[in-house]
């Protein structure tokens, strides 16, 4: 039976969330501003380091600069893209923002983005004192759209002990290609069948594939931009070197386990990644004696792949405060304390010699990583998930290496395609 | 006195002919701003070449909807799909097992059906992380399990063959305490009389079972065959954490959110889901038609 | 007689416990690993107890975290959203149910046809639509779309439909309007569908996160499961966090099925084993 109390409780909370509904529209929250500041708002990718670093340097931001206000609103980071796309396409996005760099190009084609502010930051400014392959990227017609952010570079982990175990150098780690293949052919181990010990956790992770094939003298992308790896010798023949390390001399095997679980637990030996996972492993793989240093180089230089994401301008932004905003958050202060917190490396070449941040030897190596870089390609989700099914083909399926290959092209410049129509 | 009972009778029966509409006026309300608007504003985009990186659209015809034709991606995409459709019987008939043993008076009782409608409440990032241990090829615990007993591990979500069955494993597991309390609404509709009434006839626990019982549960159990099969093909989530090599696992509504969102193809996105719609739309009514299943 | 009711009460009993382990594991997985740091959710295989079990990761969840907000604002949205959709589909079902009327079956179809419609084909435009109204970062926006389920339309349709129209005509009888009989009549009986749209819409709107993720944008409106995404980041994946914020997530739900599953009272055992 619906008892009286009941109906009141009931009417009480159907007011109540009536006047929430009614209240709902006016509580969007625009402060009564006082004088009218300039205000930029600005998504951030939300980790427990960054939220606190953000806020920080937001209030610091707008101590210096009286007429600029900053609103920041936290995105978690699974669901960025899901997020930023909505709201561009409801231009409820915010002024400021990030973007993998290789978004730049299909945004600015959309018309989603301005460029920097020459009057705040000119171009000759920038490419003197950025590493190149840093913010080559994220120039499109000779401006600059976005300054890097959240940089990696890749660089080369291993177990100490287990290579140790194998009577190698566990302290200088492998050199060349045909150390590191080697190495990891030793480091793998079979109980009859079945694997237990895996030399080299690989997946054909892209920025790893592109540093060998920049290294072997290949290019993955032609003049005009558009990809070209299947059709140049060299590039296929650095891509065909790592789906022989699995296929041909079976280092790892995508059942055995997960490469970083396996890694943590001591059941990988050798694992390419980014400088960010060293943060991480020492905190979730205390038990692993880690050695760090650079990807194998083929000719004796270990020329590495950067990858990064930018911060970049809404079209609606106000062009001379936004553009301050993201001078401030990659000016070398910032730089060299969002290093120190979160691990990310630091854009700018003054900082790869900074005395506080190469006393650490470790962050040593990995900034050392930077001096011989080449900015990375395929750095949009949608490109990634393109290469990253094509390599399963490549090292799981029977399908024939050059038309697999060849059909990962295609599809990526379809893909690619999209960003200079109309 | 006549005249007022005929009165009083026009006024009811007036209420009475407007009473159905009231009744119906806020769900329909609701759906109409909350699903039909959007539907009605969605075509127009799946006929445009819209990125949704900036409002600009342009008209672009039947061009998406020709294209989905020859989009071998999309009919692969449902062929996944299709296969999960193997866990709605399963699901239902593990909730029914389960609410027929939970549909007792006993001590304890209580405490049973929190257990058995744990999976439910149990988060998915929690259930997603145990189950990622569990299906470790190998150092996962159901691997552990089979070789315990002698038979060889497989690669559950890392194999190509067998990913879409462990996310049905895994759907069973989660899905089963939904099933089992829709069959337990049910079964408190199954009047005693009649039971007893089978009883007294002589009839078995296994006639009384199928002759009584599930009869009566009719309606239960077609609302959830009819409501398995649409939830199936909008499976998004599961697939998303726990997702198959080489696109073993990818449903129809993966491929959509990746058309669109990550790949700036809104338009055809757009389209594609009108396509799913029509699917669904023709299998439910093949279940009307051919197996008189209904929610009617 | 006797004999045999006590073994088929022993053999119920024994096939129920049978099944617990592996239905329940996960969960209380769950919240044991609510005690536990970081480092050992990456330990293989995981263990199920915590090293030193520590309430640290509570602290931090309302200390950072801003935890009790979230909370809040989860149970008001919630809340409304379960009251709300217990109404409409009862009297839409109601409607169904009992009465003949001139475009029932039309409407029937209509709603039949919304529950087919994939949420990835309406979200977007259900944004814009928002956005138009400047509804986006607000309470009306954040709660609105999810005011009902359609598809408990069918189950109160279906059960309704069962009620013996009798009972309710006799009301009419007795002078009562449309509206009390549905209250006082129909609605009584109706206790069973009731507790299953009542629990299952609590679960559908506490884990709600596609919508959420878009019309939220301050914080004073984040609801849970938002605030659980934001622990996992990259290279940091606060997992012991995110299984207390689990936790503490599970308990309004359990108090709500505990509370609401007497309804399903067992008059008589159907699997012919008088219990």
């Amino acid at each position: 039976m619906i008892s009286r109390r009941t109906v009141c409780i009931l009417a009480c909370v159907l007011c109540a969330a009536g006047t929430l509904f009614a209240g709902g529209g006016a509580e969007a929250d625009r402060k009564p501003a006082a004088a009218a500041p300039v205000t930029i708002t600005y998504w951030q990718h939300s980790s427990a380091a960054r939220d606190t670093m953000m806020k920080a340097l937001a209030y610091e931001f707008m101590q210096a600069n009286p007429g600029i206000s900053v609103k920041m609103e936290f995105i978690p980071e699974a669901d960025y893209s899901t997020k930023l796309v909505s709201s561009l396409a409801t231009s409820t996005g915010p002024d400021v923002m990030q973007v993998e760099s290789g978004m730049i190009k299909r945004l600015v084609n959309a018309g989603a983005l301005q460029a920097l502010d020459p009057a705040v930051l000119s171009a000759d400014r920038i490419s003197s004192e950025f590493t190149p392959a840093t913010v080559d990227t994220l120039q499109v017609g000779g401006k600059y759209y976005g300054l890097p952010t959240d940089m990696q570079t890749i660089v080369l982990y291993w177990n100490k002990d287990l290579v140790a175990a194998e009577g190698l150098d566990a302290e200088k780690g492998p050199q060349s290609w045909d150390e590191f293949l080697d190495w990891a052919k030793k480091l793998t181990k079979r109980d009859g069948d079945k694997m237990v010990q895996s030399g080299w956790g690989e997946n054909g992770y892209h920025p790893e594939v592109q540093a060998f094939v920049v290294q072997n003298g290949g290019k993955m992308v032609d003049k005009d931009g558009r990809y070209c790896f299947a059709d140049d010798p060299k590039s296929a023949e650095a891509i065909q070197w790592v789906v022989d390390a699995y296929r041909k001399h079976k280092v790892f095997e995508t059942k055995f386990v997960s490469r970083w679980a396996g890694f943590r637990q001591g059941k990988v030996a050798l694992m390419l990644g980014h400088p960010a996972m060293l943060g991480n492993l020492k905190q979730t793989a205390p038990n692993v004696k880690l050695g760090i240093g650079l990807i194998p180089a083929r000719a004796g230089r270990h020329t590495t792949i950067v990858t990064s994401w930018a911060y970049v301008m809404a079209k609606k932004a106000p062009s001379s405060a936004a553009t301050k905003w993201v001078e401030y958050l990659t000016s070398a202060d910032v730089e060299k304390r969002w290093t120190l917190s979160t691990g990310e490396l630091p854009a700018r070449k003054a900082l790869l010699t900074d005395e506080s941040l190469v006393k650490d030897p470790q962050l040593k190596i990995l900034l050392s990583s930077l001096s011989d870089s080449s900015g990375g390609y395929l750095q949009m989700g949608i490109l990634n998930s393109i290469w990253a099914t094509g390599f399963e083909k490549l090292i799981l399926s029977d399908e024939p290496f050059s038309a697999v290959l060849k059909d990962m092209q295609d599809n990526l410049n379809k893909e690619v395609a999209k960003d200079s129509a109309k | 006195m006549e005249t007022v009972a005929r009165r009083r009778r026009g006024l009811r029966l007036d209420g009475m002919r407007v009473a159905p509409y009231l009744f119906i006026a806020p769900a329909m309300v609701y759906l109409a701003v909350v699903t039909v608007t959007p539907v009605l504003l969605a075509f127009p985009i799946s006929l445009s070449d819209w990125t949704a990186l900036t409002p600009r659209k342009r008209f672009v015809g039947a061009e998406n909807y020709l294209r989905l034709l020859t989009d071998r991606e999309f009919l692969h995409s449902l062929l996944v799909t299709a296969q999960f459709l193997l866990g709605v019987p399963i699901v239902m008939a593990a909730g029914l097992v389960v609410a027929l043993l939970l549909n007792h008076k006993m001590r304890g009782m209580t405490a049973f059906r929190v257990v058995y409608y744990s999976p439910v409440i149990t988060s998915t990032i929690a259930a997603a992380v145990l189950f990622d241990w569990f299906f470790q090829p190998s150092f996962g615990l159901f691997n552990g399990i089979l070789e315990a007993v002698g038979l060889p591990g497989i690669g559950w979500v890392s194999d190509a063959r067998t990913a879409a069955m462990s996310v049905i494993l895994f759907r069973v597991w989660k899905g089963t305490g939904g099933t089992m309390l829709i069959y337990l609404a049910g079964l408190q509709d199954v009047p005693a009389q009649l039971i007893e009434a089978a009883q007294i006839d002589g009839a078995g626990a296994w006639k009384r079972f199928r002759h009584v019982t599930l009869p009566l549960l009719k309606p239960a159990t077609a609302y959830l065959l009819v409501t398995g099969i649409i939830g199936t093909f909008m499976i998004f989530q599961e697939t998303y954490m726990l997702k198959g090599p080489l696109k073993s696992t990818d449903t129809v509504v993966n491929y959509i959110y990746q058309t669109g969102f990550l790949g700036s193809e809104m338009g055809y996105a757009s389209a594609m889901s009108f396509a799913l719609f029509a699917v669904i739309f023709l299998i439910t009514l093949a279940q009307y038609r051919f197996l008189k299943v209904d929610v009617r | 007689m006797v004999q045999e009711k006590k073994i088929g009460r022993t053999a119920v009993f024994l096939v129920l416990c049978l099944g617990v382990v592996p239905v329940v594991t996960p969960f209380v997985w769950m919240i044991l690993s609510s005690f536990k740091e970081v480092a050992e959710f990456y330990v293989f295989p995981p263990k199920v107890l915590p090293r030193k079990p520590s309430l640290d990761n509570f602290r931090e969840l309302f200390s950072r975290g801003d935890f009790g907000r979230y909370y809040a604002n989860s149970l008001l949205v919630t809340a409304v959203q379960v009251l709300f959709d217990v109404v409409i589909v009862t009297m839409a079902g109601y409607g169904f149910a009992k009465y003949r009327f001139r475009g029932r079956e039309f409407f029937f179809t209509v709603v039949l046809s919304t529950s087919m419609v994939p949420w990835i084909a309406t979200i977007i435009p259900l944004f814009l639509m928002a956005t138009s109204v400047r509804a986006n970062d607000t309470w009306f926006g954040l709660i609105f779309p999810g005011l009902a389920d359609v598809f408990s339309i069918f189950l109160a349709r279906n059960f309704l439909t069962s009620i013996p129209t009798e009972l309710i005509e006799s009301g009419r009888m007795d002078g009562a309007g449309e509206f009390e009989m549905f209250v006082k009549l129909a609605l009584p009986l109706a206790k069973p569908l009731i507790a299953v749209i009542t629990i299952g819409k609590f679960i559908g709107s506490w884990n709600a996160f596609q919508w959420p993720l878009l019309i939220v944008g301050r914080d004073e409106l984040r609801t849970l499961p938002l605030a659980v995404a934001k622990f996992s980041s990259q290279y940091n994946d606060a997992y012991n966090l995110k299984m207390a914020a689990a936790a503490l997530a599970s308990v309004p739900v359990l108090v709500v099925y505990v509370a609401f599953q007497k309804y399903f009272v067992a008059g008589i055992s159907l699997s012919g084993i008088k219990g």
